[in-house]
């Protein structure tokens, strides 16, 4: 089947089935705000869909079955990695001599912490990157849209073709949906107006006539070493948890860890405490246990954090110029023009 | 007619060639139906790889990730070498988690296992989907699911992972037919390599999923199992590695110590003397520098070094002060309380301490001030004077007052007074001893000499411990992974491999010591009673045993186990640093025997001034070297121990008398069994303590006297008629009979060993010395000893030695049943979670392949009877 390039201004209609409306989220490409609940939303339903839906198409062989989905799938192997990893080193705890289950259990404590504070750090430390580059260069590289998807029918009776994929505007750098940065002309505003505006944050001046096209290798640039920072920081700082969770005044949490919130009393004693911890535990990796290696807490810590520093300063490191284009090869807006 | 060959020339160049390169072109019908319009042909290529290609991928894909982060970080990547990036950012977080757990582990094995477990966790998120998912599905479905290729720019990608997208030009028609005949796909049907490229989308989406769904179970399992089964090949590299290392390292210890060399001690007393030069010298000082001297040795060698500042740093220099007045008056009070006088004409006579400060300060200028010894004679005749006037006033006041009942003194008394008080020498005069009670000394030139001595020859003596310490700890200390460790671990393992244990035993054994016992009584009756089973299982034990001097090359530590002390390597070099160090505190200025004399008893030992006249026994240099000699005998003690006790079961089990004497003729049968049962069972599970206080055990007392029968051996087992009954009533510890014990003591230790057991010693000639130099010793020792916790019990052999518990303990070394029961519950943890985890991981490996199995089901499409027409015509 043979989609359209642009369905932005199309509600493509393949269905046997009257549409509705309601039925779908978005009937065209949209671009969502980068805001907390979004990104929640999202979340929740790549990951629903993920042990769900694209699963069962998996499983299925679904003719359908697409890259996206095989990439949102990629979570499950995570999330139960990391469940399989905690219980490789406590699992069998219970299990061993009375006397060797304490030493047993404290390893395991501190290695299922280590699998938590992982993934956190990995998770958190992505906007140490990004939310720079984004106040100081105006581009949102996280920049979420809804993608309408269309697939081909199971049999006559699938009248349900479409599906929602949630992708970012960057996500691909050779293939970036420039497109939905364009100003919808019902806005008001000039259709380059967000391009406008990064050229200005960018030094690149205001009033330009194409400032898309000016704007765009520049972009590229930033988006590629914003990616780059990114998926080296975001590990590095992960590592950094797992070395916090290897401190020993986690041990006193331990002692006290509960996950009944509904015993206040006790799940409030254990907050308190797991505060505690995480405070000392972060001043013990720091100053170290006075063995020979007593400034690896402190590489730890320094490391990620100066790759960050670094690493968004290797995004406002720019060889881009703005290009000198003459003016007949600048396209008008107001023209209109037939591509041969 | 002639060829007109310009003719020829022009009408072969008019006239185009028939033969067409692409005779079958038509560009009529390739305008009417537009086929003409096709992609470029494509450049991709599927990927074939085998093991042998393995590192020369490995090496281009490292340097295609180096070129993507280059790339990236000059924001010139594009999305597959980001996506690489991402590759390099999970391996870099990965070692730097490995790195920092290096950091926080003590042996070289577990810091090794951190990189191991980041290797292994690596290698199974890539080994998994090939061993479970691409291996099987290949076998069912005749094709690699997981099939790379490279496509026309160059880059390796996954061929399946866009189901959308496929590159099929990579995959010749031919090669789609082999597929398609693999599937089993019928081959009259209409279009079968585009059913077949169905077919294995459909497969790869399919197994894809199944690699999602899996690959978390799986990675962390698979990683685990595979660092447990590196743990024994590692330990033994890193083994080997260490023994070289501590080989190196005995034969040039000198070397070592110049390594270790810190400057420690002397930087801190530099530093205390640099702050406090020319100061008074006062106690808290001597404290603060005999605590730099000693840095890094035990408490007891800071105190006597304490000891012996104090009296290396005097002068003939006090101070005379308030404690000084304090000191006079006390000493003149208690001397003449000592000579009878009555405490109240006392306090009358002697100068108080008012009228002394009164005289010292105003009068004199002595208070506060540090003098020499004319200064104290200045104070003394000062005093002389106060007392001769106190006791004429003392004496007028008692005549002219007699009302007031005061003691008129005598002119002896007075005389006496007198003597006692300043008459006396200096020495014994309570006087001058009150004026010297504050010495004052003063950290000058001569004193910081004094002081830059001591801390250099501890300075120096320090490295060579350190180094002595260093080789000690990594051969033989107790801790995992030295040298002696793994020898250790090595032979247990020999040992409990050939007594055939079982999981079940291990869990029941795990529980208490007793499962222990129990098991190695029917375990060593079983080997004992089989001629070639013993003979295997001594021959196999003693071989491991005897790598003991592979490992630890004689005269390292001891030449021979249980003989006097050598010239080893060690005790050289021990002798040697303690010598140096003694001979360093000679050079002090103006050097006196009593100089540092606490510290070098303590140290080098006591009895003599020389080096070689002291006896060393419980000095610090004694210390050292019992510390590698008692490591190195409590664990051969142990291994013999072992031998020993099969030896003794091995000459019951034959039942040839002349093997065990002691069960001689005119011992009651029923004591001869009693004897064979505790020598059995001690032999397995006796400790120190049971050895201490001679075996607590209750037999019969009134058992038969007049059977003096020979024990009954039948199949290898002692057959009891006595000992060993059900009831135990009736049974008492019997202190009084001293045979249980001695008789129990030389049946195990003086009785001929088997000839089998020798035998089984082989070419190890030395070892066998050894052993029998440890029977002996402990028979010796243990066995006829006067020294006994048990007072009540009642040993009236000739005793000749006097065995310290410590050396007993060396003697005895581990109970082997406490062994075995400490062996289990170790095991018992590794094959708990080992048990778990392999059979989750064989159930996941089950399923996922058993899956496989049902992936891939198509309907075939239906052959027309046109279409079966045509193909049969």
């Amino acid at each position: 089947m043979i989609l359209p390039v642009n369905n932005q201004n199309h509600t493509p209609f393949f269905s046997a089935k009257k549409q509705n409306k309601n039925e779908k989220d978005y009937t065209h490409d949209t671009l969502l705000p980068n805001n907390l609940s979004t990104r929640m939303r999202i979340g929740m339903d790549k990951f629903t869909n993920a042990i769900t839906l694209y699963s069962a198409k998996g499983f299925k062989g679904s003719r359908n079955a697409n890259f996206y989905e095989f990439l949102t799938m990629g979570q499950i192997p995570y999330l139960i990695g990391s469940g399989m990893l905690m219980a490789v080193f406590n699992a069998a705890n219970k299990h061993y001599n009375l006397f060797d289950q304490p030493s047993a259990k404290a390893l395991g404590n501190k290695m299922a912490l280590g699998v938590v504070l992982y993934a956190l750090l990995k998770s958190a430390s992505k906007p140490l990157v990004t939310a720079p580059v984004h106040w100081i260069t105006g581009i949102d590289t996280e920049r979420p849209y809804a993608k309408v998807n269309y697939e081909l029918p199971d049999d006559i009776y699938d009248t349900d073709i479409t599906n929602i994929e949630y992708h970012k505007v960057f996500e691909s750098v050779d293939f970036s949906r420039w497109d939905l940065l364009l100003m919808d002309p019902k806005s008001g505003k000039p259709r380059n107006d967000r391009y406008d505006k990064i050229a200005k944050r960018l030094g690149m001046g205001t009033n330009l006539k194409d400032s898309d096209q000016e704007v765009k290798p520049r972009i590229k640039e930033i988006v590629e070493k914003t990616s780059a920072a990114k998926s080296i920081t975001s590990y590095l700082w992960a590592a950094a948890g797992v070395a916090l969770a290897f401190q020993k005044p986690w041990e006193s949490y331990f002692n006290v860890a509960t996950l009944k919130f509904w015993d206040t009393k006790k799940f409030g004693h254990s907050m308190k405490i797991l505060g505690e911890s995480f405070v000392k535990s972060a001043k013990a990796l720091y100053k170290g246990d006075g063995n020979k290696y007593k400034h690896a807490g402190k590489f730890m810590i320094f490391t990620p954090l100066t790759a960050t520093v670094l690493g968004v300063l290797n995004v406002m490191r720019s060889e881009h110029k703005p290009s000198k284009l003459d003016s007949a090869d600048i396209i008008e807006k107001e023209r209109k023009y037939v591509v041969n | 007619m002639q060829t007109n060959l310009i003719q020829n020339f022009v009408h072969n160049l008019r006239t185009p060639s028939s033969e067409r390169k692409t005779p079958e072109f038509d560009i009529h019908h390739e305008l009417q139906t537009k086929t003409f319009i096709k992609p470029n042909k494509s450049n991709g290529y599927l990927v074939k790889s085998n093991i042998f290609d393995a590192p020369a991928i490995m090496a281009k894909d490292f340097v295609y990730d180096l070129k993507s982060v280059k790339n990236g970080f000059n924001g010139k990547a594009d999305d597959h070498q980001l996506g690489k990036i991402n590759d390099v950012g999970l391996k870099l977080g990965g070692l730097a988690i490995a790195a920092y757990l290096y950091t926080k582990r003590q042996s070289p094995m577990t810091k090794a296992m951190e990189f191991i477990g980041l290797g292994s966790f690596l290698a199974s998120m890539s080994l998994w989907p090939k061993l479970a998912i691409q291996l099987p599905a290949y076998l069912i479905h005749g094709f690699n699911v997981q099939q790379q290729y490279v496509d026309s720019f160059g880059r390796k990608k996954s061929f399946f992972q866009d189901p959308q997208f496929l590159a099929w030009d990579a995959y010749s028609n031919e090669k789609l037919e082999k597929i398609g005949d693999w599937m089993g796909i019928p081959k009259d049907i209409p279009n079968r390599n585009e059913f077949t490229k169905r077919k294995m989308q459909k497969v790869a989406v399919q197994n894809y999923t199944l690699w999602m769904w899996t690959a978390g179970f799986a990675t962390p399992i698979m990683s685990a199992l595979i660092c447990n089964q590196l743990e024994k090949p590692v330990a033994k590299w890193l083994g080997k590695i260490n023994n070289n290392k501590n080989n190196q390292n005995i034969k040039n210890i000198g070397d070592l110590a110049k390594e270790m060399q810190d400057n420690s001690i002397k930087n801190k007393v530099n530093s205390l003397l640099s702050i406090n030069q020319n100061k008074v010298i006062t106690d808290d000082l001597i404290e603060e520098l005999a605590k730099a001297i000693t840095t890094g040795f035990d408490p007891q060698v800071t105190e006597n070094v304490n000891k012996d500042l104090r009296k290396l740093l005097q002068t003939n220099l006090y101070m005379i002060n308030e404690n000084t007045l304090n000191a006079i008056t006390a000493n003149a009070e208690n001397a003449l309380i000592d000579a009878g006088f009555e405490k109240e004409t006392i306090g009358q006579i002697i100068p108080s301490y008012k009228e002394l400060l009164k005289s010292f300060d105003n009068e004199n200028g002595f208070f506060k001030i540090a003098g020499n010894e004319e200064m104290l004679e200045k104070a003394l005749t000062v005093y002389t004077g106060k007392l001769y006037e106190k006791l004429d006033k003392y004496n007028s006041f008692a005549i002219n007052n007699p009302q007031s009942n005061l003691k008129i003194l005598s002119n002896n008394e007075i005389e006496d007074i007198k003597r006692i008080l300043i008459g006396a020498e200096a020495e014994e005069n309570p006087i001058m001893q009150g004026l010297k009670k504050e010495p004052f000394a003063v950290l000058n030139h001569n004193n910081q000499k004094l002081i830059n001595t001591v801390a250099d020859a501890f300075n120096s003596l320090k490295s060579n411990i350190s180094a002595t310490e260093k080789f000690i700890q990594s051969q033989l200390g107790c801790v995992q992974e030295t040298t002696m460790a793994n020898y250790w671990n090595d032979t247990i393992d020999t040992f409990v491999h050939g007594l055939g244990l079982k999981s079940k035993d291990i869990d029941q054994i795990k529980n208490d010591r007793l499962f222990a016992t129990s098991f190695l009584r029917n375990a060593f009756d079983d080997i004992a009673s089989d001629k070639q089973n013993y003979k295997n299982f001594m021959t196999k034990l003693i071989e491991q045993i005897a790598k003991q001097e592979k490992l630890m090359k004689p005269g390292d530590t001891r030449e021979i186990m249980y003989s006097d002390a050598g010239n080893t390597k060690l005790d050289n070099f021990i002798d040697k640093s303690f010598k140096s160090f003694q001979e360093k505190i000679m050079t002090l200025p103006g050097y006196k025997p009593s100089f540092m004399e606490n510290t070098l008893n303590s140290m080098i030992g006591t009895g003599g001034q020389d080096f070689e006249s002291r006896n060393s026994l419980g000095s610090l240099k004694q210390l050292y070297k019992d510390l590698a000699y008692n490591r190195l005998a409590e664990v051969k003690s142990s291994f013999f121990r072992i031998i020993n006790t099969l030896d003794l079961y091995r000459r019951l089990a034959i039942g040839d008398p002349k093997y065990h004497e002691a069960l001689h003729n005119k011992l009651p049968r029923a004591l001869k069994e009693e004897i064979v049962e505790l020598s059995k069972i001690t032999g397995i599970a006796g400790h120190t303590a049971d050895y201490l206080t001679k075996f607590y055990r209750r037999i019969d007392p009134n058992f038969d006297e007049t059977d003096l029968s020979n024990i009954q051996i039948k199949n290898g087992r002692l057959i009891y008629k006595y000992a060993c009954r059900p009831a135990d009533a009736g049974k008492v510890d019997t202190p009084q009979d001293s045979r249980l014990f001695i008789e129990s003591m030389k049946l195990s230790f003086e009785n001929t060993m088997h000839p089998e057991t020798e035998s089984a010693f082989g070419r190890n000639k030395k070892l066998l010395e050894e052993f029998k130099k440890y029977r002996s010793m402990v028979l010796h020792d243990v066995g006829n000893t006067t020294y006994f916790e048990n007072s009540y019990r009642n040993i009236k052999e000739d005793a000749t030695s006097l065995a310290s518990d410590n050396k007993i303990f060396i003697e005895i070394g581990a109970a082997t049943d406490e062994v075995l029961y400490n062996f289990c519950k170790r095991s018992s943890n590794t094959n708990k979670w080992l048990k778990m985890f392999s059979t989750a991981g064989a159930a996941l490996l089950g399923v996922t392949v058993l899956a496989q199995f049902f992936f891939g089901r198509m309907q075939t499409p239906q052959i027309t009877a046109t279409q079966k027409d045509k193909t049969h015509a």
